[in-house]
């Protein structure tokens, strides 16, 4: 590996006016679920208020989360009906506005919004399981544009909806409708394309963005391949075999130093080596346990944690499991969603509980825990000393800081 | 088209009879789930206590059968494979897709091949100007009086018609576009079905095969496709009345010697698989859906027995019948999740006014791709994830129940009882052998590569399809 060459995960959204304790997209303000708010120490969370959220008499499951910037916290929410995005004030809960869209379609797992609405400046983008993409003023919930994945750019519908999270790289709105069209950079203040590249059909995971050599590449997977882009002209740079049997993967693909690690529910953990700005063909270290469904890890040092119906501390250079807990039922859990520090790990986990380890590879400590909420897919929010979590029929806001 | 495996297999000159203890000639066996064997293996993993295992062509989620020294499996998209139950060597291999069982000379493939490859051509022209017509439009959303937008959009327009005109469809005559699927069920998860000579087997495109026992296809002929249209289908094949029973859309009894269509009945759409049972000494299908039709003749006894809606699509499995009770059970996150037991009556004349309801049990929300297990009074009911329901099978009351601990993925295979143990499996290719009873308790946790076929059991050893490798554990 030529030492000139400088890889940096650090992230792209980076030059935008962002404070230090929003929320504002997928994995938060750099899309790799760090954040100086996790606490230093455990303080049991402190309720600081709770809203109920749409009900109707059948509901299905919701998935989607919450994004959080300056006052708003921006949450997804889903009945039979309808889609709807809400918008509450952070400090006292009061809804600021409601936006919704009609839905009541029949979709596999209920058809909720999966992805992570994305905040930029003074605009929130919402995108439902349909591939219908909202560009929403933040301060009102007003429609400034909207388009469609399937309708204006052709892409096929997956048999789970459209996954992936908007991803916002170089002042331009990345989106994934698959195909012809598969990959769209979007202006943001009209939605009209600024490039087009050619994918296969979409798959499930989020894009990425990440500066690799002295190029900033946009990182994501379609049907059957990994690929990289360049972010300025949609040239496509690279692209890799990717083996799923299961033919899905969520997991976004992560840079660890110098290489990239990604996981399938089916075949485990890989890690793909880069050769100056490509990942080499074969990997360089694997382990079948590191098998996420759903689940994108987070990096610390050369630590990856990760979980397969687990929590894992997994080595980044030889992908060995440090330690693993399964037993636990907060992790024995199809996902958790991990907010990293340089030293500690909050952990919020399906069932509903949330908790605070230290990241640290020779065994698992927990520092404190509690249930929050309870049983959900959303993903929730860390701004400040708050945590912003919704389950099936609430939103709740907990001081998590003394 | 994949070219035929020739086996060096010896057609034999007479067939033995056919011993039970020989075969597993169906879907979870003669016995519904329930293999009374003693000595088999409950500790594994890709490496341990596998007899052989063998790279397989392609995935499929349907279960293996035996018949004597052979085993059949599914491959996507529509075949067939025989491997030898000793060495795992495959025998021979078979297509049934569409241009497969279509009587066709050399001249008409040909043709069609021609046709098919002109078809492709013109489509992707056409979808390269769909393209430019999308980027068209999308200007137009903004600037609506965009002139040249406008022109072009014509223009386009135009284009795409004319060669649309080109396409000539016609001449591929009753070849249809293949179905769409969902990606969990592809087009295999039909088990083909055995009388011990001749093996049938459907699949998602809609067409259905007989094989003799060295490959040579006796029959095939195509069928509706599937009617859940997004999502494929499911429903095993069974030989009742006489009959082989099929289900795309209607129920439809052929001819198991020559594939002729003998009667067809209107089904409510079901992903699950019928139980034959016997009433005054004729075979009586209940389907997990609630139908109840007469094997032979196809007759209609009752509909919708159940209590679900036509089009209620959660129906996944194959009920069970022990002691003259059926049990069913059916669920989705966003519905009533059900396990009814109904009684089977004594009378044909009974049977019109439907089943009898013995008793019924709401659970929490959710999935039953498994089908259920009876055992010493008690039944054993199991969610997708893992969520393990034990009832006193006699009157529906709750003995126990339990989120499994340690499994990763979806309950997707079907639960076995293997001598005194359940062997309870994920997509994730785990299994755990738990032994049963009022309280369970997990004897052993087995890792493998991930299967959503359910395995079967036979002599002292498992039989099991993985998503890429056949294994033998014992």
């Amino acid at each position: 590996m030529i030492r000139t060459i400088l890889l940096l995960a650090y992230l792209l959204t980076s030059q935008l006016n962002i404070m230090a304790a929003d929320w504002p997209q997928f994995r938060g303000i750099n899309r790799d679920g760090h954040s100086a708010d996790v606490p230093e120490k455990w303080s049991d969370p402190a309720l600081v208020w709770k809203k109920k959220i749409a009900q109707s008499i059948e509901p299905e499951k919701k998935y989607g989360g919450i994004v959080v910037q300056g006052k708003h916290v921006v949450v997804t929410d889903h009945d039979q009906a309808k889609d709807y995005l809400l918008c509450f004030d952070k400090a006292s809960g009061d809804v600021i506005w409601k936006y919704e869209v009609p839905n009541g379609k029949e979709m596999d797992f209920g058809a909720s919004p999966r992805a992570i609405p994305l905040i930029h400046d003074s605009k929130v983008f919402f995108l439902t399981a349909w591939g219908d993409l909202h560009a929403l003023e933040l301060s009102s919930g007003k429609k400034i544009w909207n388009l469609s994945y399937v309708e204006d750019f052709g892409g096929e519908l997956p048999d789970w909806g459209f996954c992936g999270s908007p991803l916002l790289v170089d002042g331009k709105l990345i989106i994934t409708p698959g195909g012809k069209e598969g990959l769209v950079a979007l202006d943001l203040a009209d939605g009209a394309d600024i490039w087009i590249a050619e994918t296969l059909k979409t798959n499930y995971s989020s894009f990425m963005a990440y500066k690799i050599g002295n190029m900033q590449q946009v990182v994501g997977y379609d049907d059957k391949t990994l690929r990289g882009w360049d972010v300025k002209t949609g040239k496509e740079l690279w692209k890799l075999p990717i083996h799923s049997p299961n033919q899905y993967i969520v997991p976004a693909p992560l840079l660890v130093g110098e290489s990239f690690f990604v996981q399938n529910d089916a075949d485990g953990g890989y890690l793909y080596a880069l050769d100056e700005d490509k990942p080499k063909s074969q990997a360089v270290a694997e382990n079948e346990y590191l098998n996420s469904e759903l689940m994108t890890g987070v990096i610390i040092e050369d630590m990856i944690f990760t979980g397969a119906w687990s929590l894992q501390c997994v080595d980044a250079k030889t992908l060995k499991i440090h330690w693993e807990d399964g037993e636990d039922k907060a992790f024995a859990m199809d996902h958790l969603a991990l907010f990293a520090s340089d030293k500690n790990i909050l952990i919020f986990s399906q069932n509903g509980e949330l908790l605070l380890i230290p990241a640290q590879k020779d065994k698992l400590e927990i520092l404190g825990r509690k249930k929050i909420s309870e049983e959900t897919q959303g993903l929730p929010a860390l701004s400040g000393d708050f945590f912003y979590v919704r389950d099936e029929e609430h939103v709740y806001c907990y001081r998590i800081k003394e | 088209m994949k070219q035929l495996i020739v086996s060096g297999c010896l057609v034999l000159a007479f067939l033995s009879p056919v011993w039970s203890a020989e075969n597993v000639l169906k879907w979870r066996g003669e016995n519904g789930g329930k293999f009374d064997l003693s000595l088999v293996q409950t500790s594994w993993s890709k490496t341990k206590n596998i007899k052989w295992k063998t790279p397989l062509p392609g995935t499929s989620n349907a279960s293996p059968i035996i018949v004597g020294d052979k085993i059949f499996i599914c491959s996507e998209p529509a075949s067939i494979i025989c491997l030898d139950r000793n060495s795992g060597k495959i025998l021979w291999q078979k297509s049934h897709d569409y241009l497969d069982v279509m009587d066709l000379t050399n001249e008409q493939k040909k043709e069609i091949a021609e046709r098919a490859e002109q078809n492709q051509h013109l489509e992707t022209e056409v979808g390269e100007l769909e393209s430019k017509i999308r980027r068209v439009n999308r200007i137009l959303k903004r600037k609506p009086n965009d002139n040249e937008a406008k022109a072009e959009k014509l223009d386009l327009d135009k284009q795409i018609a004319e060669i649309k005109s080109k396409i000539n469809d016609q001449g591929l005559g009753d070849i249809p576009l293949k179905p769409k699927t969902h990606k969990v069920n592809g087009y295999t998860s039909y088990t083909p079905v055995s009388d011990g000579k001749t093996v049938f087997v459907c699949s998602g495109l809609g067409t259905v095969a007989a094989y003799d026992l060295d490959g040579q296809r006796l029959w095939a002929k195509k069928l509706s496709i599937p009617d859940h249209n997004n999502w494929g289908g499911s429903t095993t094949p069974v030989l009742a009345g006489g009959n082989l029973i099929v289900r795309f859309k209607d129920w439809v009894g052929l001819d198991p010697e020559t594939g002729q269509e003998k009667w067809r009945t209107p089904a409510h759409q079901c992903f699950g698989t019928p139980l034959v049972f016997q009433v005054e000494g004729k075979d009586i299908l209940f389907s997990p859906k609630g139908d109840v039709v007469g094997a032979a003749d196809g007759k209609l006894y009752a509909q919708g027995v159940v209590g679900l809606a036509e089009n209620a699509w959660w129906v996944f499995n194959l009920p069970i019948l022990e002691n003259g009770v059926i049990y069913t059970n059916y669920g989705v996150q966003n519905d009533p999740s059900m396990i009814k037991a109904f009684e089977v009556p004594k009378s044909l004349n009974d049977l019109k006014s439907g089943l009898k309801l013995k008793w019924e049990f709401e659970t929490e929300r959710m999935r039953f791709y498994s089908s259920m297990i009876m055992d010493d009074g008690l039944l054993y009911a199991l969610g997708h994830e893992f969520a393990l329901y034990v009832f006193d099978a006699d009157n529906g009351d709750v003995i126990h129940q339990q989120k499994l601990e340690g499994f990763k993925g979806t309950a997707y295979p079907s639960m076995s009882l293997v001598g005194d143990y359940l062997f309870v499996s994920s997509d994730a290719g785990q299994t755990q052998i738990i032994k049963p009873g009022k309280k369970l308790e997990v004897v052993t946790h087995n890792e493998l590569e991930p299967f959503r076929s359910t395995p079967v059991f036979l002599g002292n050893a498992q039989y099991l399809r993985g998503y890429e490798h056949f294994y033998v554990i014992e």
